[in-house]
């Protein structure tokens, strides 16, 4: 224990205290809680809870293997937790950033149940030693270092004692990063330098933010006025608030320094110049120099005063059009709202995101060796491998073989096999409403689609609870309105294009985004909750950003869906190219508005022609493997759909086939035993190829392998959250953050199965 | 009491309240330091590293219901002497800031209708 | 009762109301009602590591716990327990519970602005718009009982309910106070600035040790301190039969507690802007319409 331990000596109390603080385990599961429940055979009940961020668990539990880049981060989580902290690894020995585990337990069900009572021990006997030594990975300590650099120079502002004191060394070493917190073309005018970092670092909030616009050579002359902006800023918010009252004085007195030092100071300097050779010497004396006077800005170059528009001049606009700073920030693989694994790295603007993306280096699928010279061994491989969804892989992997070797006339799925499938599926669906359900915050959900997970995993699930349990979500209070979020409004959608299209093509590029998030913010507010519109203009159910160039579903009807389909992930990207459209759009849209009344809520061009699943089928768009299956046409089953394309959409159509598999389960009966797998045999000297697809719980998963000689020579697999993440950026566009994460919850992407 | 008294007794218990915290912190201190290690002292970001420091203009989009919070608070400081002398008063009362709400009022309907009450 | 007599029952009230609270509160999060739960908490909360964030701002974070617990014990201490049990009879009562509880909005973005995370970040400015969102109803349905009882001093407002609870005199007023109640002590569905599944944390994702547990306690005080309100302005205060003054105070505030989890489970997380939207759309007409009407029922 010695990472894990606080450093002292233990004495009676610090004895008694870890005694009883023991009973307390707070755990954070790594990669996710959804993981931890696969293994486990009943809720967690009252010995241990799930921690929400890594400051208040005490113990971490790393499930399964990572990948690299998923260790580092587990490393940094462990790195968070404060100490007396457990480290357990469920199945690796150990894992390189991590340092050994205190508890070591194979990967199996119900494995918590070993872990915890050694976790018990561990925190009670070994809270404090003196061994104690402080946890320093080399990549993280690198990783640090580097961050810190870039965060530089937060001044000592001596009036406010706010920041500790920096040492201006750090200007120097800020030079050359590129602080991307904006990655604004405008902000070219500092060679390549991003200053809205720069600027945070310098003054918490500010004014100045013309800093961007001016090269910011001199951090003297910033913190000049830096003090005052800081002062009055870090005071709590700017609106009218209490704070600001005991910094008016402040505030009043550098109301016109601010700005007109910065000016003077900046403007005159830098055009042209070079930071570098600037940088050091400038700092300290300008610091000294400029500390009480701030109305010349301590430089004699400059000129005279900049209004507030001009020194934001380049600085990008939000969609109300005022220049403020964005925010990266990562929503990373251990967050409690989102599928474990998954990572959004997200740019916010306050807190509309504007840019989400999803990491897509998971880990690597490569076989082993002992399946490409075995591919009668890949069902058990593939169900191993995916612990979320092991029958439809089995499934997937058996069909394939069956459909290489010929042997059976056709591969289509038996009934007792369909039945597993369905199983699984209700399965699958209610461990993603126990996470969705974390994002929603709603309690009650997900204590009870986690009872009911349990049940149904062991077998003893009673459908008539479920259903009921199906039932009283849809009428939950206030649900549907809020997972409503991007439901646009339709006629009134076309008005603000009409309008807006003059305007759009006489600004800037960075200013058709403004735009477009404006006139969808007005619509927005007319009225939520009527969503649906009798006299649809035709599918105009989008989230904002299909707007940007998509929300002319008319465009599908008229057959612009390619173009439509590519514009859909580039979002603010393809200003130009979406100004033209935009146009014809809207000569489109009136032309097309009586027409597509009967088409409306239907959104079919609006996602990417991969994405399968659920999710389309929340969409409208009717994609389901099952309809090719003989099975299920004979139970005379049909795939839900719904329209809308929000994430109440996707939540019922969910809701709706877990009914229907309890429905196909009913019918078929439970009189069918779990069939063995056949085993295919590969002959030696086999060669062809197999290919099959099944309706996995979140989507279409496709096998293709072409075996050569008895050997797999060439395997694809297509999962369906692999198509998902191209979603994202579509699905979360100008929402707020919460919006953003609960859409992207509603997509249930499996990182495991990204490759 | 007299008002001044018991006002004095609140800011004193406020100041009471600081000297217990302030004797939680000593108490906690003495079961031990904090070993200072990399990466504990980064404020979690679900498993990054939050490089840059999260202060900066940030850009909240309820300004609008800000501005118009400010008018209605002025005009709550004046209800409150008012309700207490308004059953006393009687109908005049009622007619008075009944008169100052709803021109407070039209200014909530026109702000709405304006749609300043929204997500800017 | 002798004034030391009061003040000691007071106090072993508050503090046993402070553990039910707690004892509610876990049984909210995760259905089991363990009865030594808060101790043990409170204990690990002490016996775990401190940690402060890198370049964290140091008035505020220092401020924010300080300032939080502080208004909170100041308000539960003008709050009456019966007619002669409270600590301090404010004689701006109604308005210092107010006031007093701006300040815990205030203390939740402070500490989300100087923990220097992003997460936090967005935390305290959502509890900046919970702070607006709330305040006007608040305000405005507290002059309604003010209007009623005719005085701002709160045992007289516990007194003008002798005829007629105000729950029942001003039925749109009290769902507004329930509802404001449960903005002011971010539960859920109104727990925006430490959203779980959202924010990870949200504004106390960062805080360890001493300042999470006065986060932590003052967050149960002001669920008793504002069941206490709700059960002073609307429930007839310490009215009852039998029992003791005190007494009935204590149950009927346990009740609200108990009422203030139990709604949270229900429902999912209020949106951001819904909050807003409907809390001036509809929540300040509404008050606009409880002042006129109890304004209009008084003269009759």
């Amino acid at each position: 224990m010695k990472y894990g331990a606080r450093k002292g000596k233990m004495n009676f109390w610090r004895r008694w205290l870890a005694k009883v603080t023991s009973r307390e385990l707070v755990i954070f599961p790594i990669p996710g809680a959804d993981l931890l429940r696969v293994y486990q055979s009943e809720p967690m009940n009252r010995e241990a809870r799930l921690a929400e961020s890594p400051k208040e668990a005490n113990v971490l539990l790393v499930i399964g293997d990572l990948s690299v880049e998923m260790a580092e981060r587990a490393a940094t989580i462990y790195a968070q937790i404060p100490r007396p902290r457990v480290l357990v690894l469920a199945g690796p020995d150990h894992l390189s950033p991590l340092p050994h585990p205190d508890v070591h337990v194979p990967l199996e069900k119900d494995f918590l149940e070993t872990v915890l009572p050694a976790a018990r021990e561990c925190l009670s006997s070994y809270s404090w030693t003196e061994e104690a030594e402080p946890f320093r990975p080399e990549k993280l300590v690198k990783e640090i270092e580097a961050a810190t650099q870039e965060q530089g120079h937060m001044h000592d502002h001596h009036g406010h004692g706010a920041h500790e004191g920096h040492d201006h060394s750090d200007h120097g070493a800020h030079e050359g990063h590129d602080h991307s917190a904006h990655n604004h073309s405008d902000h070219g005018a500092h060679e390549g330098h991003d200053h809205s970092a720069h600027n945070h670092s310098d003054h918490g909030a500010h004014e100045g933010h013309d800093h961007s616009a001016h090269k910011h050579t001199d951090h003297g002359a910033h913190e000049g006025h830096d003090h005052s902006a800081h002062k009055h800023t870090d005071h709590g918010a700017h609106e009218g608030h209490d704070h600001s009252a005991h910094n008016h004085s402040d505030h009043g007195a550098h109301e016109g320094h601010d700005h007109s030092a910065h000016n003077h100071s900046d403007h005159g300097a830098h055009e042209g110049h070079d930071h570098s050779s600037h940088h050091h010497e400038k700092t300290e004396e300008d610091h000294a120099h400029l500390h009480g006077e701030h109305s010349n800005g301590g430089h004699d170059h400059g000129s005279g005063f900049m209004s507030m528009k001009a020194m934001t001049k380049d600085l990008t606009r939000s969609a109300d059009g005022l220049p403020m700073e964005w925010s990266d920030v990562q929503f990373g693989p251990f967050h409690p709202g989102l599928p474990g694994g998954l990572r959004l790295s997200m740019k916010l603007d306050g807190d509309t995101v504007v840019k989400a993306v999803a990491d897509r280096d998971q880990q690597g699928f490569n076989l082993p060796a002992s399946i490409t010279n075995n591919p009668a061994a890949l069902p058990e491989y593939l169900e191993a491998v995916n612990p979320e969804a092991p029958v439809s892989y089995r499934l997937l992997a058996q069909k394939a073989l069956v459909n290489f070797s010929g042997a059976v006339a056709d591969s289509a799925l038996t009934i007792p096999e369909a039945v597993q499938l369905e199983k699984e599926r209700i399965i699958s669906h209610l461990n993603w409403l126990a996470v969705f359900a974390t994002t929603l915050g709603s309690d009650w959900m997900r204590d009870q689609s986690i009872k009911h997970y349990h049940r149904f995993q062991n077998g003893t699930g009673n459908s008539n609870q479920l259903s009921g349990f199906i039932s009283r979500i849809k009428k939950m209070p206030y649900l549907k309105l809020k997972l409503s979020a991007g439901h646009q409004n339709l006629e009134v959608k076309n008005h603000s294009h009409s309008t807006h299209s003059t305007p759009e093509h006489s600004q800037g590029s960075h200013d058709h985004s403004a735009h477009k998030i404006s006139d969808h913010g007005e619509h927005q507010n007319h009225e939520h909750s009527s969503h649906q519109h009798g006299k649809a203009e035709g599918g105009h159910t989008h989230s904002h950003e299909s707007h940007e160039h998509s929300t002319h579903h008319h465009e599908t009807h008229s057959g612009h869906t390619e173009h439509k389909s590519e514009d859909n992930h580039q979002g603010h990207e393809n200003h130009h190219q979406g100004h033209g459209e935009h146009i014809n759009h809207e000569t489109h849209n009136h032309s097309h508005g009586i027409n597509e009344a009967k088409d409306q809520d239907v959104v079919p061009g609006q996602l990417p022609n991969e994405t399968t699943g659920p999710v389309a089928r929340a969409a409208g768009i009717e994609k389901d493997q099952r309809l090719e299956e003989y099975v299920y046409e004979q139970n005379g089953w049909k795939p839900s759909t719904a329209s809308g394309n929000t994430a109440w959409s996707r939540l019922k159509v969910r809701l709706d086939e877990m009914e229907q598999s309890l429905r196909f389960i009913a019918k078929a009966g439970d009189k069918f035993e779990v069939d063995p797998s056949q085993k295919i045999d590969i002959p030696s000297k086999g060669m062809g190829n197999g290919i099959a697809h099944i309706e996995s719980p979140r989507g279409i998963v496709t096998l293709k392998f072409h075996i050569h000689e008895g050997k797999l020579a060439h395997f694809q697999l297509t999962t369906p959250s692999e198509a998902l993440l191209d979603v994202i950026q579509q699905v979360t566009a100008k929402l707020e953050l919460a919006d953003a994460l609960t859409a992207v919850a509603s997509l249930d992407i499996s990182p495991r199965e990204i490759h | 009491m007299v008002p001044l008294t018991q006002y004095i007794l609140l800011f004193g218990m406020l100041l009471a309240t600081a000297g217990l915290v302030w004797m939680l912190y000593l108490i906690k201190q003495s079961l031990g330091q904090t070993l200072d290690e990399p990466g504990k002292d980064i404020p979690a970001e679900s498993g990054n590293l939050a490089a840059k420091p999260a202060w900066l203009r940030y850009h909240i989009h309820y300004y609008g219901y800000a501005l118009l919070f400010l008018a209605f608070d002025m005009e709550m400081a004046f209800m409150y002497p008012w309700a207490v002398v308004y059953k006393q008063v009687g109908l005049l009362a009622l007619l008075d800031m009944g008169v100052f709400l709803m021109i407070l009022f039209l200014g909530l309907i026109y702000t709405w209708t304006q749609l300043g009450l929204k997500r800017q | 009762m002798t004034p030391l007599l009061n003040g000691l029952m007071i106090t072993l009230l508050f503090l046993s109301g402070v553990y039910l609270v707690a004892v509610m509160e876990r049984w909210s999060l995760t259905g089991h009602v363990i009865w030594g739960g808060p101790i043990r908490s409170f204990l690990l909360l002490f016996a775990r590591e401190e940690i402060k964030t890198r370049k964290h701002d140091k008035v505020f974070f220092e401020t924010a716990p300080i300032l939080f617990i502080g208004v909170i014990l100041l308000t539960i201490s003008i709050l009456p327990f019966g007619r002669d049990s409270v600590i301090i009879n404010l004689g701006t009562g109604a308005l210092f519970i107010n006031a007093a509880l701006v300040y815990v909005m205030v203390a939740l973005m402070m500490i989300g602005w100087a923990t220097n995370g992003v997460y936090a970040m967005v935390g305290g400015w959502r509890a900046l718009a919970q702070l607006i969102a709330y305040s006007m109803p608040v305000v405005m349905v507290l002059t309604a009982t003010v209007m009623r009882a005719e005085s701002m001093f709160l045992i007289d407002i516990v007194e003008s309910q002798q005829s007629l609870w105000n729950i029942l005199f001003q039925p749109v007023g009290f769902i507004l106070f329930y509802i404001s109640a449960l903005a002011i002590t971010f539960l859920p569905p109104f727990d925006l600035p430490v959203a779980k599944g959202e924010l990870a944390g949200g504004v106390w994702a960062d805080l360890t040790g001493a300042r999470k547990l006065l986060f932590r306690l003052g967050r149960l005080t002001l669920v008793l301190t504002l069941s206490v309100a709700v059960v002073v302005l609307y429930l007839g205060g310490w009215m009852g039969p039998w029992l003791p003054e005190f007494v009935w105070t204590f149950l009927k505030t346990l009740v609200v507690a108990a009422s203030f989890f139990a709604i949270g489970r229900f429902m999912p997380r209020i949106r951001h802007d819904h909050l807003l939207e409907f809390n001036w759309k509809y929540g300040v007409p509404l008050a606009l319409y409880n002042i006129f009407q109890v304004g209009v029922v008084l003269l009759l």
